[in-house]
C-alpha cells in the first residue's frame, strides 16, 4: 500500500518540512530566532483557563495573533492545552470573590518607660481573627455544556425550525430526512417522537451541535451528540445558503450526516417535449423513485437514496461522531465502560467524529480502524449534468501548513464512459440504467481534479485546476491543461478577492465546466477561488469543441434513418435505404455521454463485384460509350452498403500489340441528391482503345462495383434494449407516447418522411437541416457508429465517483484485498463502494470540507457574465437573518446571531449583581460580538398566581424577553447589542436589566464588561404566592454590523404560519456601515463571567489568632 | 438632475450626484494610498431607498480580459439619513495609478424582508433582482505616474521572459541528462536557486500593488513558470514527460512574448471596445436604470 508520506507526523502538526523556505507564516512565526510563536502559545496555553483547541479547525479568530514584518493576523495556536504533557495551575488576576480577613487586636500601653529614659508604647496584648469570606459568587460560562444548558432557544430568531418538519419541499429531488423517532436504548422515558427540527442561530462549539430536537426537549442537542465540558465556544453559523433548483445536488454537513439532502433531478428526452421542458415537472425520471413520482418514502434502496448517498462504504466515510458508548457521541471517541482507558487508548482528534459543525474533516491519518484504509468522502458522478454544464462549489478549510505537503487534492473526478465502469462486484448494475462492465485498469480516463500544490522551487503555493485525460487545451500556451492561482499567505489578510491559503482559513472553491450555452460548443472550464476567477481567455477547453477550428476529435457522426425498416432500427445511415436521412455531427461536451453503442462494436467489410468483359462498349449509331451486356441490371449494392464505388477496367482484346489497356478508373455518380444514381465516366484517349480513337479497336471494359458493410454487434444499454412487452426498447416508447421524438410519417405528397432533428438529449429541434437524400450517392458516410434513440440515460456518459479530500488510488491499488477483480479503479467494491481500495492516501487534504454543491446549467456557472444575478459569491458566514436564504415560508422571522441563555441557576438566590465581563474575539474582519443581560419578572408566570401558572420558561414563549424589567430606553455608549433608542416592537424592545442606570465599563485595557453598581437587588426567590422569582437572561450577538432593519414598529406578524415572532435585526444599528463580502471568518465568543454580591459575606473559614 | 464628475489627481475622486430637491442617489468613492497601503471609501446618499437596504459597492479594474479583477467588494447599508459608506483597506499593499470602476448596485436576494418587500412595492422588482445603480471611473495618479507604471509593467514583463527563456533552456539542457547522473542534483540545485531569485523579484512586483496592469498576463507568465519548475521536479523524479513539457515551453514564452509585445505602446486600460456603452461620454458615469429616481 502506498504509504501517506504525512501519515508519519502527528496531525495538525505545525511544522513546515521546508527548512530553508521563508515563504511559509508558520515557518516564520515559529523561527526561535524571530517571533517563536510556538513558545508564545505554549505559555497561553498553560495559563489560559480556557482549553481552546486548535485542531478542530477553530475559527482563526480564536488563534494567535501573529506579528511580523509588514504582517499583523491569526493564526491557529501551534500549542493548546491538548498538547501539554504536564499541567500546571492556570493563571487567573481575580479574586474570584474569596477572600482572607485578618484582624490584629492589640492593647497598647502608652508612657512606657525605657531605657533610655523615654517613653515608648508597648503591646501588652494581641490577637488577630483571619476569616475567609465570600463576598461575592462569581458565576462561569465556559465549556460547550455551559452554553448549551439552558440554552433559551425560544427567544424569537435563536432557532429556525427545519422545513423538513412540514415537508413541503416542491423542489425535485429533495431528500426527506430519516430523523427521528428517537428510541433510547436503555431508558424509554428519552425516547422521543419528534426527529430533526432546525438550526440554532449561533453555533457552540467545538462538538458538533446543529442538529437539535424539538420543542418539547427546548431544541437541545440531538442525543446522538454530546456538548463538551472541555471546551466551549460560540461561533455564527455556516449553513449553506443557496437556492435549489431541480438540476443540482447540494450537501450540507449540518445536518449532521454525509447524505445529500437533495440529488439532482433529470429528465430524459423521452419525458421531455421538443423543446426540452418536461412533459411531467413533478416526475422526473431520475431519480426514478423520487418522492414526488412514488409518493413514498424513498429513503433506503432507491434511485434517490443512492444518488444521495456517499458512494464509499460506511467504514471508509468519516465518522459521524465518536461513538462507542451509545449516548455519549461528541468528537472525543468514547469508550465503552467496559473497556479501560489504558487498554484501548485512543486518539482524540483523530479516531473522533470527523464531523465537525463546521463540516467534516479530512486527514490521512483518519482511518477506518478495522482496515486501516483512510476515510474520504465520494459522491454520484450521476448528479452532474454534463451536457448542459454544471459548476462544483464547496467550502474547504485547510488545517495545516500550507507547505507542509507538496499537494493535496480537493477534488477529484476522473471517469469513464460505460465500457469501463461499474458498480457492482457482482456483475449488477447499481443503477438499473447502467449495464456497464465492472471496472477496469483504464476506468479513470477524463475529468479533472482540483488540488493545493506547493512549489518548493517558486515557493509558492497554488490551488490548480488540472484537466486529465486529455481533454482539454488551453487558450493561450503552455502548460495547457490548467489553470491555476497563487494563493500563498503572505499577508495574512482574509480577503476573498485575494485569497490566502492560511491554516483554518475559510476558501470558496468553484469548477465551472461544460458549454457556455447548453449543450453547445465552446465549452470551457474555469476555476474560481472565493471571489476571484479564471480569466476565461485562459480557461481549458475541451479538445473538438469547435470553437479552435480543430478537429472534432470526440465528435461523431450521427444519424437516424427512419423509416427503414422501422423508425429506430439499427442500420447505418446509408444510400439507397430510405429516401432522407438525418445526420449531423455532435461534439462531444466533457462528460457528454458517449454514443449509445456502449456494448456495440462496428465491423467493416469490403466486397465488390465485376461485370464483364462487355459492360461498357462503344455505340457506333450515338458515337457514345454505353451499357454493353454484361452491364448490371440491377442495382448491384446490396442494401445497406456504404462507400459504394463504380470502376471500370480495361482489357485487350487485341493480344497481337504491344500496348497495355489503361488502369481501372473510377466513375462519378453525377445524379443530384435525391435522383437514382448516374454512374458516368468522360473517356481519355487512352481509355478509347489501343489507337486512342473512339470507333476503332475498343478494350474490353468490365465494370466493378465495390461497397462496404457495416455490421453492428452487441447490444445497447438499458435505456433502449427491448422492453420486455418485446417492443424495441425505450425507444418505442417513447415513439409511441410521442414524447421526446415523434412518429415519423410519410408525407403522402412528397412521399418524404417528416423528420425531426435530434440534438441530443433534451435538445429536440424541429427543423431539419442539411439533409441530404442519400439513396442516390455513392459516397455514403464515415460512420464508426450508428444512429441511436439515446434518450440520455446517462448509462454510458462519463462516469466517475467525486472525490473530495482525495482521490482514488491507481488502477491496481492494493491488490492485496481486491474485491473486484485484479484491476480495482473507481467502482468495484463488494458493497458497490467507490474506490474499493479506499483513497490514495498519498493524495490526501488535511482540510475540513463542508456546504458541497453541485450547481447545474450552464447558466448557473459563477462565470457566467451575462448574467447580472448570476451567484458568484457565497457566504461563508452569515452576519444578517438567514431566514430569508434558506426558507422563504419564514422569511418574515428572523434567524441569525443570536444566542439568549437563561440564568436559572441564579433562580433562589438573592444578591446585587456585580460585573459582567466575557472573553471574545473580533473575526478577521473585525465583527464582534456583544452582551446583554435581562431581568424577568414573573417567572411563574403571573404575579401572585396560586397556584403558579406555566412558568414563563417554556418552549413556546418567544416573547420571553417582553417580560423584561426596565424602561425602553438604551444607555448611550453601552456595549449591549439590543435596542435603539427607539422602540419597536420585537423581543428586544425591552432594555438590559441595568436600565439607563447602567454603566457600561471602558473599553480595553479597562476591559470590556458591565457593571451594575447602582441595579436594584436582584431577587431570585420572591415571595411564594406574592412575588413571583425573577430570571435572569443572558444575550448575545453580533454587534456593529449593518443590519438591514426595518423603521421602528413596521415588522408584520410572521408569514407562513410560523409563530415566530417577526423580528428583523440580528444585530444593532451598525457602527461599521459595510462588511466585506462574502464574509469568510467569525468572532468567537469564548466565556462570559457573572458576579453577584452576597447580601452579606459567607465565612467560609475563620480561625482564631494567636494570643500573646 | 444634474451630473457631476471630478476627477482628482493625488487622490482619487469621482462622485456622480443625480438629485431631485432634496432627494435622489449619490455616489463618492475615493481612492488613497498612505504609508500602510491603500484605501479606498465609499459614501453617498440614497434618498428613494428604504433605510435598512443594502448596497453592493465594487471597486474594479477592466483590462484587457473579458473578466474585471475585483479589488474591493463590499456590503454597505443605508442609514437612517438615508447615507451609506464603508471603507476597504488593503495593508501594505497601495493602489496603482490607474483608472478603476466603482460601482453601486441592489441585490433584491440580499435584502432583508421588510426591504425587500417594500423594494418590490416601490419598484415591482423581483426576488433575484440585481439593480445597477451607478458606475463610476476613478482614476488614480497623474497620467504621467499612469505611464510609468504601465511603462514599468511592460518592462518587467519582457524582462521575466527573457529570464524565463533563459531558465528554459538551462532546464531542457539539464534534462538531456538523466537525473541520477553524477552532478546533476548540484546543477539542479544551483538552477532551481536562481529561478527562485528571479521568480520572486517578479512576483513582489506582481503582490506590491493591488490591482496591476496586464494583470492575466502575469498569471500566465507564472503558470508558465511553475509549468517549468514541474517539469524540472517531474525529470529529477524520472519521469519522461518533464523534459517533453520543457521542450514545449518556448512555444508558450513565445506567444506570450507577442501579446506583451503587442501591448506596446501604451493601451488604454478601459478600450473602447469593452465600454459597457459605446460612443457614450467615457466622462459620464453609467446610470443603472432606476438609479436616482
Amino acid at each position: 500500500m502506498e504509504t501517506n508520506p504525512g501519515a508519519d507526523l502527528p496531525a495538525h502538526r505545525w511544522r513546515s518540512e521546508i527548512p530553508v523556505d521563508g515563504s511559509s507564516l508558520v515557518t516564520r512565526a515559529l523561527n526561535p530566532a524571530g517571533r517563536n510563536q510556538g513558545i508564545r502559545d505554549l505559555v497561553k496555553a498553560v495559563a489560559n483557563p480556557n482549553t481552546m483547541l486548535s485542531k478542530f479547525g477553530a475559527p482563526l479568530a480564536g488563534g494567535s495573533r501573529v506579528i511580523l514584518p509588514g504582517i499583523d493576523t491569526r493564526m491557529p495556536r501551534f500549542v493548546d492545552k491538548s498538547d501539554l504533557v504536564a499541567m500546571t495551575t492556570e493563571a487567573c488576576f481575580d479574586a474570584m470573590g474569596f477572600y482572607e480577613i485578618t484582624s490584629l487586636g492589640l492593647v497598647l500601653q502608652h508612657g512606657v518607660e525605657n531605657d533610655g529614659g523615654g517613653f515608648d508604647t508597648v503591646v501588652i496584648a494581641a490577637q488577630t481573627e483571619k476569616q475567609v469570606v465570600q463576598v461575592y459568587s462569581v458565576f462561569r460560562l465556559t465549556s460547550q455544556q455551559d452554553f448549551e444548558r439552558h440554552r433559551a432557544s425560544m427567544v424569537s430568531g435563536n432557532f429556525m425550525p427545519a422545513q423538513d418538519l412540514n415537508w413541503s419541499y416542491s423542489i425535485k429531488g429533495a431528500n426527506k430526512l430519516a430523523y427521528g423517532p428517537f428510541t433510547h436504548a436503555t431508558d424509554p422515558t428519552q425516547n422521543r417522537a419528534e426527529g430533526f427540527q432546525g438550526w440554532p442561530g449561533v453555533l457552540t462549539g467545538p462538538n458538533y451541535s446543529l442538529e437539535r430536537l424539538g420543542t418539547n426537549t427546548l431544541w437541545q442537542i440531538a442525543d446522538e451528540y454530546v456538548p463538551a465540558t472541555y471546551d466551549g465556544h460560540l461561533t455564527l453559523n455556516n449553513l449553506l445558503a443557496l437556492k435549489t433548483e431541480p438540476p443540482d445536488f447540494m450537501i450540507g454537513f449540518s445536518r449532521g450526516q454525509l447524505k445529500a439532502f437533495k440529488v439532482r433531478a433529470w429528465w430524459e428526452p423521452r419525458d421531455q417535449q421538443f423543446d426540452g421542458t418536461p412533459i411531467d415537472p413533478n416526475r422526473p425520471t431520475h431519480p426514478a423513485d423520487c418522492f414526488q413520482a412514488t409518493g413514498g418514502d424513498p429513503q433506503t434502496g432507491g434511485e434517490l437514496d443512492r444518488l444521495a448517498s456517499p458512494l464509499n462504504g460506511v467504514a471508509h466515510q468519516p465518522r459521524l461522531n465518536g461513538v462507542v458508548a451509545f449516548d455519549e457521541r461528541s468528537v472525543v471517541d468514547e469508550l465503552p465502560p467496559s473497556v479501560a482507558e489504558t487498554s484501548a487508548p485512543r486518539n482524540m482528534f483523530l479516531e473522533g467524529s470527523a464531523m465537525w459543525n463546521s463540516g467534516v474533516a479530512i486527514h490521512g491519518r483518519r482511518v477506518d480502524p478495522t482496515s486501516g484504509q483512510a476515510q474520504f468522502l465520494a459522491y454520484d458522478s450521476g448528479n452532474l449534468d454534463l451536457l448542459s454544464g454544471s459548476s462544483v462549489r464547496f467550502w474547504v478549510q485547510p488545517l495545516v501548513d500550507p507547505f507542509l505537503r507538496e499537494e493535496e487534492v480537493l477534488l477529484s473526478f476522473v471517469g469513464d464512459d460505460g465500457r469501463h465502469t461499474g458498480i457492482d462486484a457482482s456483475g449488477t448494475p447499481a443503477y438499473t440504467d447502467r449495464n456497464a462492465a465492472l471496472n477496469a485498469a483504464d476506468a479513470r480516463r477524463f475529468g479533472f481534479r482540483v488540488i493545493k500544490k506547493y512549489d518548493p522551487i517558486l515557493g509558492d503555493i497554488f490551488i490548480r485546476l488540472e484537466t486529465i485525460g486529455g481533454w482539454a487545451t488551453g487558450g493561450g500556451g503552455a502548460p495547457d491543461n490548467r489553470v491555476q492561482f497563487v494563493v500563498t499567505p503572505t499577508s495574512g489578510a482574509v480577503n476573498p478577492l485575494q485569497p490566502e491559503w492560511l491554516p483554518n482559513s475559510w476558501h470558496w472553491v468553484v469548477v465551472n465546466f461544460g458549454p457556455t450555452a447548453s449543450a453547445s460548443p465552446p465549452t470551457r472550464i474555469s476555476l474560481q477561488v472565493d471571489m476571484v476567477l479564471s480569466d476565461p481567455a485562459n480557461s481549458l477547453r475541451v479538445k473538438g469543441d469547435g470553437a479552435l477550428g480543430s478537429i472534432i476529435e470526440y465528435g461523431e457522426l450521427m444519424g437516424h434513418d427512419w423509416g427503414w425498416g422501422g423508425p429506430f432500427d439499427r442500420g447505418p445511415l446509408r444510400p439507397g435505404a430510405s429516401n432522407a436521412s438525418v445526420f449531423w455531427t455532435e461534439a462531444r461536451f466533457l462528460g457528454d455521454w458517449f454514443h449509445c453503442d456502449v456494448g456495440l462494436s462496428t465491423t467493416t467489410t469490403s466486397d465488390s463485384a465485376t461485370f464483364g468483359p462487355n459492360a461498357v462498349q462503344y455505340n457506333t449509331s450515338t458515337m457514345q460509350y454505353e451499357q454493353g451486356p454484361d452491364w448490371p441490371g440491377t442495382n448491384p449494392f446490396p442494401a445497406g452498403s456504404v462507400n459504394r464505388k463504380m470502376s471500370l477496367s480495361f482489357s485487350d482484346n487485341d493480344t497481337t500489340d504491344s500496348i497495355d489497356p489503361p488502369a481501372p478508373v473510377d466513375m462519378t455518380n453525377t445524379a443530384p441528391p435525391g435522383s437514382p444514381p448516374a454512374w458516368t465516366h468522360v473517356f481519355t484517349s487512352t481509355e478509347m482503345g489501343p489507337d486512342g480513337v473512339e470507333g476503332g479497336p475498343e478494350w474490353g471494359i468490365s465494370a466493378r462495383a465495390s461497397w462496404d458493410v457495416l455490421q453492428i454487434t452487441g447490444g445497447k444499454c438499458n435505456c433502449c434494449e427491448p422492453a420486455a412487452d418485446g417492443g424495441v426498447g425505450a425507444a418505442h416508447d417513447s415513439r409511441g407516447t410521442g414524447k421526446a421524438g415523434r412518429q415519423t410519417q410519410i408525407n403522402p405528397s412528397s412521399g418524404k418522411y417528416t423528420f425531426v432533428q435530434w440534438w441530443g438529449p433534451g435538445k429536440m429541434a424541429p427543423s431539419l437541416a442539411g439533409v441530404p437524400d442519400t439513396g442516390s450517392t455513392a459516397l455514403g458516410f464515415g460512420l464508426h457508429a450508428e444512429g441511436d434513440d439515446c434518450h440520455g440515460c446517462e448509462a454510458c456518459d462519463v462516469d466517475g465517483p467525486v472525490f473530495f479530500g482525495g482521490e482514488p488510488g491507481p488502477a491496481v491499488f492494493n491488490p492485496s484485498s481486491p474485491p473486484s477483480g485484479p484491476a480495482n479503479g473507481n467502482y468495484g467494491g463488494s458493497t458497490g463502494a467507490a474506490a474499493p481500495n479506499g483513497v490514495n492516501a498519498s493524495t490526501m487534504a488535511y482540510a475540513v470540507f463542508d456546504n458541497i454543491a453541485f450547481v447545474n446549467d450552464s447558466v448557473r456557472r459563477t462565470d457566467n457574465l451575462a448574467d447580472p444575478n448570476v451567484h458568484f459569491f457565497e457566504d461563508r458566514y452569515f452576519e444578517t437573518t438567514l431566514a430569508f436564504h434558506a426558507n422563504a415560508l419564514l422569511s418574515e422571522s428572523n434567524y441569525g446571531a443570536f444566542y439568549h441563555r437563561g440564568l436559572l441557576e441564579f433562580l433562589g438566590q438573592t444578591g446585587d449583581l456585580g460585573t459582567l465581563t466575557w472573553t471574545a474575539y473580533p473575526s478577521m474582519e473585525n465583527l464582534e460580538f456583544s452582551v446583554a443581560l435581562w431581568e424577568l419578572e414573573d417567572f411563574l408566570g403571573g404575579t401572585g398566581s396560586s397556584p403558579p401558572l406555566e412558568t414563563i420558561w417554556n418552549a413556546t414563549n418567544a416573547l420571553l424577553l417582553d417580560n423584561a424589567i426596565g424602561p425602553p430606553t438604551r444607555p448611550a455608549g453601552s456595549p449591549y447589542g439590543a435596542a435603539t433608542t427607539t422602540s419597536y416592537s420585537n423581543a428586544y424592545t425591552t432594555n438590559p436589566v441595568s436600565g439607563s442606570a447602567q454603566l457600561a465599563l471602558p473599553a480595553p485595557p479597562g476591559g470590556y464588561g458591565i457593571n451594575f453598581s447602582t441595579i436594584p437587588r436582584y431577587d431570585g426567590i420572591g415571595v411564594p404566592g406574592v412575588v413571583d422569582p425573577h430570571l435572569l437572561v443572558l444575550g448575545i450577538q453580533l454587534e456593529g454590523v449593518p443590519t438591514g432593519g426595518p423603521v421602528a414598529g413596521t415588522a408584520a406578524p410572521g408569514a407562513g404560519g410560523s409563530s415566530v415572532a417577526n423580528t428583523v435585526r440580528t444585530g444593532t444599528t451598525g457602527v461599521r456601515g459595510a462588511v466585506p463580502q462574502p464574509l469568510l471568518s467569525t468572532p468567537l465568543f469564548e466565556d462570559v463571567t457573572l458576579t453577584m454580591v452576597l447580601l452579606r459575606p459567607k465565612i467560609v473559614f475563620a480561625e482564631e489568632g494567636t494570643e500573646e | 438632475m444634474r451630473l457631476i464628475l471630478a476627477a482628482g489627481l493625488a487622490l482619487g475622486l469621482a462622485a456622480y450626484v443625480c438629485a431631485e430637491e432634496g432627494g435622489g442617489f449619490s455616489f463618492e468613492p475615493q481612492l488613497t494610498n498612505s504609508e500602510t497601503g491603500g484605501k479606498f471609501v465609499a459614501s453617498g446618499k440614497a434618498h428613494e431607498l428604504p433605510v435598512g437596504a443594502m448596497l453592493h459597492v465594487e471597486l474594479l479594474v477592466r483590462g484587457q480580459s473579458r473578466h474585471p479583477i475585483r479589488a474591493a467588494f463590499m456590503k454597505v447599508e443605508v442609514k437612517e439619513d438615508h447615507s451609506f459608506t464603508g471603507e476597504w483597506m488593503w495593508q501594505g499593499k497601495k493602489l496603482a495609478p490607474l483608472t478603476y470602476e466603482a460601482n453601486v448596485s441592489l441585490r433584491m436576494n440580499k435584502q432583508p424582508p421588510p426591504v425587500r418587500r417594500e423594494l418590490a412595492k416601490n419598484y415591482g422588482w423581483h426576488g433575484d433582482h440585481n439593480e445597477a445603480l451607478t458606475t463610476i471611473e476613478v482614476p488614480l495618479g497623474t497620467p504621467e505616474e499612469a505611464e510609468a507604471f504601465e511603462k514599468e509593467t511592460l518592462t518587467r514583463l519582457i524582462s521575466s521572459i527573457d529570464d524565463l527563456e533563459g531558465f528554459i533552456g538551462e532546464g531542457v539542457a539539464l534534462c538531456s541528462q538523466p537525473a541520477d547522473s553524477e552532478g546533476w542534483l548540484g546543477k539542479f540545485q544551483e538552477l532551481a536557486g536562481r529561478i527562485r531569485v528571479r521568480y520572486r523579484l517578479m512576483r513582489d512586483f506582481h503582490q506590491s500593488v493591488v490591482v496591476r496592469q496586464q494583470e492575466g498576463l502575469f498569471k500566465r507568465l507564472i503558470n508558465i513558470y511553475s509549468g517549468m519548475t514541474d517539469a524540472l521536479r517531474n525529470h529529477q523524479a524520472g519521469l519522461p514527460q518533464g523534459l517533453e513539457t520543457l521542450e514545449k515551453l518556448p512555444e508558450a514564452t513565445r506567444i506570450l512574448r507577442e501579446e506583451i509585445n503587442s501591448r506596446k505602446p501604451i493601451e488604454s486600460t478601459f478600450p473602447e471596445d469593452e465600454t459597457p456603452e459605446d460612443g457614450d461620454d467615457e466622462a459620464e458615469p453609467r446610470v443603472g436604470e432606476g438609479a436616482g429616481k
